[in-house]
């Protein structure tokens, strides 16, 4: 698409389903992933005189989440009933906020690839009940009601994003704030963070064209892809003087194309009216003192105070503020002594490459903060050298040990004494005079062959730097 | 009412009907409607519309503490469905 | 009465069972019957009372202990079916009790059966139910509800309803019996099947005034199964000498019975002393098409999830989910269900909504205003309850569907109305009723009680009617 013609808008309403342990309007379990229809109850597979009772932590995960979002809280909310038939949703009408939502003109920051920020506004974000789920097998449709009721807050975006990059850097540092606040995993893959794209474009100056929606994206890079090929077919048609339709359209991830859905059904009249079941909701000033207090310390804020705070790398800070636990970890171990430089290089090398390998989290993790430090302090105080260091931290957690007592029982502490290493090195020097010679002559090339033999000799222990000058006195003195 | 608006009506509420079942409660309904149309002649536009009438008694939020409830009724309900197969209910979808 | 010892007696028993199917045979008043059935507590856990130190509770529990009674088919009890007079559910099974059976059940007393009804609740004298025909143990060839047949023809002390817009207090009163509506949000709805949310209460209908006075002491309070109920205020106003009732002057639609009647018992109250006012209440033509408009509205949602997807009635042979929801509702659902469907999915259609749905609820603001301000000048309100006595069965000029307009103002406001036998014309008895300030239930059962002192000799029993006693003395 020509953007020195055309120019895109894109609105994301994107739904994430909450981290409660019971659903939304009953006392089911909220959990993924378990045999069909063993999470239901009479309450959420709609049995005649049930009645929903509102989740007291679904409705302050909501909120939370709202004012991470800068969204104001709309003083007295209720919930209504959206009306339409669908054999996943038990009652025929869905639950959900629509006059009054909880939250209302946020918005949310993200640093774009280039470093700039992009800022999106919130229109609204409100909370609502899941629905099940449909598999169409050959004639039949089964359905599974384990995700009925599920709380989901929507969030609704202004138009405010120009690219799919835009788009796709917002997904993740949106996630990473959900993440952060622990009001839901984020996983677009399971679909407990799914996102529609409402994308048109027109010709630049002209305003908002006619939108089209977009469904089934389950990754950022889906929702790029996708956007950018809604926007050369739409900068197609408009070339061609065809009118857009305003319809829904599903991504085709196969074909990398989206696909009109051409339901049957598409004149639904929602018909929403104000549920009388549930009794409205007050948002109390002592409630948003409590949800204040909750708050923390959002991604880009974090990663921008550890760039001047800690003096690191952008890239550096940009990983260590990913996740809120390896954020918490690091500044744990600065405030610990430990040097933030060394941490940070710590953590993003090998400490992040063995947790991996192990399938580990950080703060459950056998590498306690204690341990670390103490590992760094070795290294820093040359008790070990960082090959034995490596080798120890991989041992620190795949054997749940301290990190004394694996150099002590390993017999791994640096020998930098000449005393002892003399023998050594002079048993090397003889045993290889062709190197020797060739060093005297002048090409220093053997040198690092010889050290690595007296490192072996002495089991990997020996001060590399000591070992190397003691090389050199030994040659220079025959 | 337009006969098709109760068709349009009638489908939105998921309700097949019939030209003769249309015709019997089309004629009711248009009673109905006129009936209501009575609610024209009073100006209430300055009033707030009445949603939740536990509103009258005062206000106290009422929620459910986030703990699971033991249940052990999935079983039973699936057995209620008319159609199943395994655990999940089905429904026809011939496409 | 002390039922249960009468009816541990085997004679006894088969004495009273014949004379339930005697009545049965030509009234129908019940879907399901079994004398034997001891509703099961859904948990061990012991349902305390919320006001169990209240000796009215204490005496409460004593009166009703081991009584049988009657539900209506749209509040579920384990074990029975939960039909709503409806082909949609004809089969099935309530795997559950509601709150209120949950009551009841602490102090033993025994649903023993099911009664029929208008299909979902909507109507007063069960003749849209799919299931039965009905009939008013006064006259026959007259309807009734299936609760205040039975409880008229004396087959069980009292019965639990629902009232919407009247159908505790309606068919109450047309049996000559009493029927509480108690205030929005005193009785838990947990376990009622949904017409109107916002208008639907379980009610009490019972031949004593003590007996229903009981039972709801039994039933009201918090629930946390139902967030719409609130606690019940211990204190509550009660009725002096200084008393003032309200009633309404002029040409209110009254048939001759009614009128009289109305008259009679106002009469009654200035004789006894106590303060009567006329007072005028000029938005009674809107209650019906306000009522009608919402309670539509309200139940087009509600019923929505009768679909046959996972319980209920479904059609066979059909090809697509869409396909499947429509002809089961079509199947299932009777005349005046559809017609309730249409109208209030129409009334919320976009285009629709403001001009009679929103219209609707502010009428309703406007309502509530006015009643509440008519009980600033009066401490009770005397109202008819339908403007005729008891119809013909299929008498489709009688009840031209404005018979709610007196019901139905306490629906709206949500406040406590009960319907009391206040004469007899023909052998048709009539029912009037007080209307008091939400949660001013006391008022009621006391005003009541002057009327009932006065008139309860002139109100015989339906023909036919014994008391368990007689039944059980008989033949001895």
């Amino acid at each position: 698409m020509d953007k020195t013609i055309f120019e895109t808008f894109i609105g994301l309403e994107i739904h994430i389903q909450l981290t409660t342990k019971t659903k939304i309007f009953c006392g089911c379990k909220n959990s993924f992933g378990d045999p069909p229809n063993t999470n239901i109850c009479l309450g959420c597979i709609g049995y005649p005189g049930v009645l929903p009772v509102l989740n007291k932590e679904a409705v302050k995960k909501a909120c939370l989440l709202c004012l991470a979002m800068n969204c104001k809280l709309n003083e007295k909310t209720f919930f209504e009933r959206k009306n339409y038939f669908y054999p996943d949703l038990p009652n025929n009408y869905q639950l959900t906020q629509f006059e009054l939502p909880f939250g209302v003109e946020g918005y949310v920051d993200t640093a774009l690839p280039d470093g700039s920020i992009k800022r999106v506004r919130i229109h609204e974000a409100h909370l609502e009940e899941d629905a099940g789920k449909l598999m169409h097998e050959q004639n039949i449709s089964m359905c599974d009601f384990n995700r009925a009721g599920t709380p989901l807050l929507e969030v609704v975006t202004k138009p405010d994003f120009k690219t799919g990059e835009e788009v796709e850097a917002f997904l993740l540092n949106f996630r990473r704030i959900i993440r952060y606040l622990g009001v839901s995993d984020g996983n677009m893959e399971e679909g407990s963070m799914r996102c529609d794209a409402n994308v048109s474009i027109n010709y630049i100056g002209k305003g908002l064209g006619r939108k089209v929606e977009i469904k089934n994206l389950n990754s950022s890079r889906h929702v790029r892809l996708a956007i950018h090929h809604e926007e050369q077919r739409q900068a197609k048609l408009i070339k061609a003087g065809e009118t857009i339709v305003q319809e829904t359209r599903l991504w085709n991830d196969d074909k990398k194309r989206t696909e009109s859905m051409r339901s049957k059904e598409d004149a639904n009249d929602y018909r929403y009216f104000p549920d009388t079941d549930i009794p409205p909701y007050i948002i109390t000033k002592e409630f948003v003192s409590e949800l204040n207090s909750m708050l923390v310390e959002l991604p880009l804020t974090r990663r921008n105070r550890f760039i001047s705070e800690y003096n690191l790398l952008l890239d550096s800070a940009e990983f260590l503020t990913e996740e809120k636990d390896k954020a918490d970890y690091f500044e744990k171990a600065c405030k610990e002594g430990a040097d933030p430089q060394n941490a940070a290089a710590w953590i993003k090398g090998d400490v992040t490459k063995v947790l991996n390998r192990e399938k580990m989290e950080i703060l459950s993790s056998p590498l306690s903060i204690e341990r670390f430090i103490t590992l760094l302090d070795f290294v820093g105080k040359g008790k070990i050298n960082g090959q034995t260091a490596k080798k120890v931290l991989d041992i620190i957690i795949t054997e749940n040990k301290n990190p004394e007592d694996i150099v002590r029982e390993n017999d791994w502490e640096q020998v930098d004494d000449s005393g002892s290493l003399m023998p050594v090195v002079e048993k090397v020097l003889a045993e290889n005079s062709t190197a020797v010679n060739q060093i005297k002559s002048g090409d220093m090339k053997p040198v690092g062959f010889l050290i690595g033999q007296v490192m072996k000799l002495s089991g990997g222990k020996a001060d590399p730097k000591k070992v190397k000058d003691l090389v050199m006195e030994r040659i220079s003195a025959l | 009412m337009l006969k098709e608006e109760l068709f349009i009506t009638a489908n939105i509420a998921r309700l097949e009907l019939d030209e003769i079942e249309a015709e019997k409660l089309n004629q009711a309904a248009t009673r109905m409607i006129e009936h209501f149309s009575l609610m024209d002649k009073i100006d209430v536009d300055s009033l707030l519309p009445t949603t939740h009438i536990t509103g009258l008694s005062g206000a106290e939020n009422r929620t459910r503490e986030d703990v699971p409830a033991e249940t052990s009724i999935a079983d039973k309900l699936i057995e209620n469905a008319p159609e199943r197969d395994g655990r999940f209910i089905i429904v026809p979808n011939v496409l | 009465m002390e039922w249960n010892k009468i009816l541990s007696d085997k004679e006894n028993k088969k004495r009273y069972t014949e004379y339930v199917n005697e009545w049965e045979n030509k009234i129908h008043s019940f879907l399901e019957f079994d004398l034997d059935r001891q509703a099961p507590a859904q948990t061990a856990e012991q349902n305390v009372l919320e006001s169990e130190k209240e000796s009215a509770t204490v005496r409460a529990a004593q009166l009703i202990s081991g009584m049988p009674y009657a539900v209506k088919d749209n509040i579920a009890v384990k074990g029975y079916r939960l039909t709503c007079g409806s082909k949609m559910l004809k089969d099935f099974v309530s795997p559950y009790n509601a709150t209120v059976i949950e009551k009841l059940n602490t102090v033993e007393a025994v649903p023993v059966g099911k009664c029929n009804m208008d299909e979902f609740a909507m109507g007063y004298s069960a003749s849209s139910s799919a299931l039965a025909a009905t009939s008013n143990p006064r006259d026959l060839e007259r309807s009734s509800d299936g609760c205040a047949a039975g409880v008229a023809a004396g087959i069980v002390p009292f019965a639990l309803g629902s009232d919407t817009g009247g159908d505790v207090r309606q068919p109450a009163s047309l049996c000559g019996i009493y029927g509480l509506k108690p205030t929005y949000g005193s009785v838990s709805r947990y376990g009622l099947v949904a017409h109107a949310s916002s208008f639907d209460v379980i009610g009490v209908l019972s031949k004593e005034l003590t007996i229903v006075e009981s039972v709801f002491n039994l039933i009201k309070g918090k629930d946390e199964k139902d967030h719409t109920t609130a606690g019940y205020p211990l204190a509550g106003k009660s009725l002096s000498q200084k008393s003032v009732f309200g009633y309404l002057g002029g040409d209110i639609g009254l048939s001759e019975p009614v009128k009289q009647a109305y008259k009679n018992n106002i009469d009654i109250l200035k004789a006894k002393g106590y303060g009567v006012k006329e007072v005028t209440f000029p938005l009674l033509e809107y209650v019906t098409p306000v009522y009608y408009t919402i309670a539509a509205a309200e139940a087009s949602a509600s019923l929505a999830k009768y679909n046959g997807i996972r319980y209920g009635y479904r059609s066979k042979g059909t090809d697509s989910p869409l396909e499947l929801m429509k002809k089961t509702r079509r199947e299932a659902f009777g005349d005046e269900v559809k017609l309730r469907i249409l109208l209030g999915t129409y009334v919320l259609r976009s285009g629709m909504k403001e001009k009679y749905f929103i219209k609707a609820q502010k009428i309703r603001t406007k309502i509530i205003d006015e009643i509440n301000s008519l009980f600033k000048s009066v401490d009770l309100l005397v109202l008819p309850v339908f403007p005729t006595t008891a119809c013909k069965h299929n008498d489709a000029e009688c009840g031209n569907r404005v018979q709610e307009k007196f019901t139905a103002i306490a629906n709206l406001a949500g406040i406590p109305a009960l319907s009391f036998p206040a004469g007899i014309y023909d052998n048709l008895p009539v029912g009037l009723q007080f209307l008091a300030p939400q949660y001013e239930e006391k008022l009621l059962f006391q005003a009541a009680e002057i009327i009932a002192k006065e008139i309860a000799t002139a109100v015989p029993n339906a023909p036919g009617f014994k008391t368990i006693e007689e039944i059980c003395t008989a033949g001895r």
